[in-house]
């Protein structure tokens, strides 16, 4: 192989790719980035297995061919270079890299080329479109309920579900539950269980909202292209649980309160400053706060014990009973962060049972958000 | 005898038997109600003991959801309690 590329064509490829190259030791070909010179074009393609990337960049090729580097060390060599023409040239046993503008030579050791895993293939019965600004908000609204916990991997990540041009997002840790929708122009409908790494990776890949990533699938795979950039996920396996079922029927909602602009900022405000008082409590449950929508006022109230305590009266409209819950201050503090809307809406069922909090003015079954979060149990 | 004392006899021995037919026919019933109220009372006896059951599991502090069914859990899970309150009709007393 022999090209002549660009730095900056080159560095940008390397840098997407790079965040699909293995961290662990466990396959030393996975720590690789495959570099692919073909029809004057530069494809570079790393995967960790769970998610693979490949980024295609235009390229003088004056000799096709495929290597197989390092793929942190070529990402930080390829990042000191100075701007101008690179030339790559490789030969079995190493990558030489020349930047012309210098007179600097430099080689790194190549990996075995027939040991690179071939990037899946997809034929997807489920084809379509959705705007990259929809894409990022329903991952930055949805992955905050996402578990950590590894020993369920089915809530590590996130239902992704195509029918009649709506996309829907769900994730959940089983304390709280968040349902994004939006639009996405397609045909075929599926329902997809994705990492979700894979799906911030891919929100991230662009700042650009009205770019445009497709996606193409099948029950068992998932490919997503932005630009020249192409991006297949692993499916976790399994069915995931019918979320609907928990949401509350409509007979058990007893309380509905807005919060207005300031208000919210205030909540944010409170409940920041309530986790730092409750962050060390010796009593076991941390970030424990109790709400109490009284009237025309949600009253805030954490008790740190060693560290110190906190009340704290926001305004708020209220229509239907009065209602005293405990809640995680990190759970509520997440929810009201990501929706961007300047008003939000709590609508209650007891004291005991789940909550919603939905962007205000949005009825609960067609809201573009919806977050559900259960109120802790906490012995006086 | 003559011929209008034998169709009276049989015409009294028809009486008879449909007025025992009937006496049946509303034996019947009962038997019919009282078997549906006892399949009735069974069902509800199962039923309740699974739920008594399963609310005893949780308080315990194992998932009784399916995904997570017997394992151990730290927190309030939406589905267990979710699945309580279908299957109870209104959540324990004790949340």
């Amino acid at each position: 192989m022999k090209i002549n590329i660009e730095k900056n064509d080159l560095f940008y490829a390397v840098q997407v790719v790079v965040r699909a190259v293995s961290n662990k030791n466990t396959l030393p070909i996975l720590s690789g980035i495959l570099l692919d010179a073909h029809n004057n074009t530069l494809s570079l393609k790393a995967t960790d297995l769970d998610l693979a990337m490949e980024c295609s960049v235009s390229a003088d090729v004056i000799e096709e061919g495929q290597t197989v580097v390092q793929g942190k060390l070529f990402s930080n060599m390829i990042a000191l270079l100075p701007n101008g023409n690179i030339e790559l040239e490789s030969n079995k046993e190493k990558l030489i890299i020349k930047a012309e503008s210098e007179k600097n030579e430099s080689s790194i050791k190549c990996l075995d080329v027939d040991e690179f895993p071939m990037l899946p293939i997809i034929n997807g019965n489920v084809e379509g479109v959705i705007p990259a600004g929809v894409f990022k908000r329903l991952v930055r609204q949805v992955s905050i309920a996402v578990a950590t916990d590894e020993i369920r991997p089915m809530f590590t990540g996130m239902l992704i579900k195509l029918s009649n041009n709506n996309i829907t997002m769900v994730a959940t840790d089983t304390h709280r539950l968040a349902i994004g929708k939006g639009g996405w122009q397609g045909k075929g409908e599926v329902s997809l269980i994705l990492p979700c790494r894979t799906m911030k990776e891919i929100a991230s890949l662009t700042n650009n909202d009205e770019d445009i990533i497709k996606l193409i699938a099948n029950n068992n795979e998932v490919y997503f292209t932005l630009n020249n950039i192409t991006f297949a996920s692993r499916v976790i396996s399994g069915q995931y649980p019918d979320y609907q079922q928990v949401l509350p029927a409509d007979a058990l909602y007893c309380s509905y309160s807005v919060l207005n602009k300031d208000s919210k900022q205030k909540l944010i405000m409170a409940l920041e400053m309530a986790i730092l008082i409750t962050r060390d409590s010796a009593r076991g449950k941390t970030n424990i706060v109790k709400l109490k929508w009284q009237d025309d006022q949600l009253i805030l109230s954490a008790d740190g014990h060693d560290t110190g305590d906190i009340h704290v009266e926001v305004p708020i409209t209220k229509e239907g009973e009065n209602i005293t819950a405990s809640y995680n201050a990190r759970y509520l503090l997440d929810a009201l962060k990501i929706i961007d809307d300047e008003q939000i809406a709590f609508h209650l069922t007891g004291p005991t049972t789940p909550g919603v909090i939905i962007p205000d003015g949005q009825s609960r079954d067609n809201s573009s958000y919806i977050y559900l979060v259960l109120p802790m149990r906490v012995s006086n | 005898m003559t011929l209008y004392d034998d169709i009276s006899l049989v015409y009294e021995q028809l009486q008879k038997l449909l007025s025992e037919a009937a006496e049946l026919r509303e034996h019947v019933g009962e038997l019919e109600r009282y078997n549906a109220y006892l399949q009735q009372k069974l069902l509800d006896e199962q039923q309740g003991s699974g739920f008594e059951a399963l609310n005893s599991l949780y308080n315990e502090g194992y998932h009784i959801c399916h995904a997570h069914f017997g394992h151990q859990r730290e927190e309030d899970c939406l589905f267990c309690l979710s699945l309580l309150f279908h299957e109870g009709r209104s959540l324990p007393e004790d949340l």
